[in-house]
């Protein structure tokens, strides 16, 4: 899974924001807004980690189950991949 | 994590400040065309001379600098352009309160930036002048 070139994480009012540049901005106005852990999450695909990497980076980070880390992990990437900004 | 597709004017008005990639070469170098980020605020307090601000402008959105204020309206333009809008204030969406220009964020209240508010507008009628001569001695060379 990678980011979609066009796409830029910016600080924000309540935290970080995802929004379009370039080519991309002509087809979409979305801004996606993120948390902190979204925000690193976003971070961590756009270096390419995988979602084990990406699972085990956040339990040791915040102390959570594997479940907690995975579920919050699925959910920003359906997310992406719904909006069409990750890509498989 | 915010999922929905809305217009720029819906997200301020909700929730208080919009982040956005601006195009066209207006507020050059400052802003580059779709290439960086502007976080918009919604306007809490009345904008001043100097304030990047957020208006409409017929069926578009337009983000220039207020370079003064009179009894008609705001007088605003863009760094890079000569054609000046006067504004109501009921026309205001937003006020540029920071923005991200290779991968680093401004805010309007840093030091450097207000300098340059300031210098951009200063220096406004000499860049006319130093664009005209330099059009001048191209059109000269030429002609030689």
């Amino acid at each position: 899974m990678k980011i979609k070139k066009g796409y830029i994480k910016s600080k924000a009012y309540e935290g970080w924001a995802v929004v379009p540049v370039g080519e991309e901005s002509k087809k979409n106005k979305i801004m996606l807004t993120l948390n902190d852990t979204a925000a690193e999450i976003w971070d961590m695909l756009c270096d390419g980690k995988s979602k084990d990497e990406m699972i085990d980076a956040l339990k040791k980070e915040y102390d959570i189950p594997t479940e907690q880390a995975e579920k919050g992990i699925t959910n920003i990437i359906e997310t992406l991949l719904k909006e069409g900004i990750l890509e498989e | 994590m915010n999922e929905e597709i809305k217009s720029v004017e819906t997200v301020i008005t909700e929730k208080g400040y919009v982040v956005i990639s601006t195009s066209g070469i207006s507020m050059m170098p400052m802003l580059r065309d779709r290439k960086d980020t502007s976080e918009i605020r919604k306007l809490t307090k009345k904008p001043k001379k100097y304030d990047v601000v957020l208006f409409k402008k017929g069926t578009k959105l337009v983000l220039h600098r207020i370079i003064k204020e009179t009894p008609d309206g705001y007088i605003i333009r863009g760094d890079n352009s000569y054609e000046n809008d006067t504004v109501k204030s009921e026309s205001l969406i937003g006020v540029l309160y920071s923005f991200t220009r290779k991968g680093k964020q401004h805010t309007a209240k840093d030091l450097s930036y207000r300098i340059y508010s300031r210098l951009i507008v200063f220096c406004h009628p000499f860049k006319r002048f130093l664009q005209k001569t330099k059009s001048i001695v191209k059109r000269i060379f030429r002609w030689k």
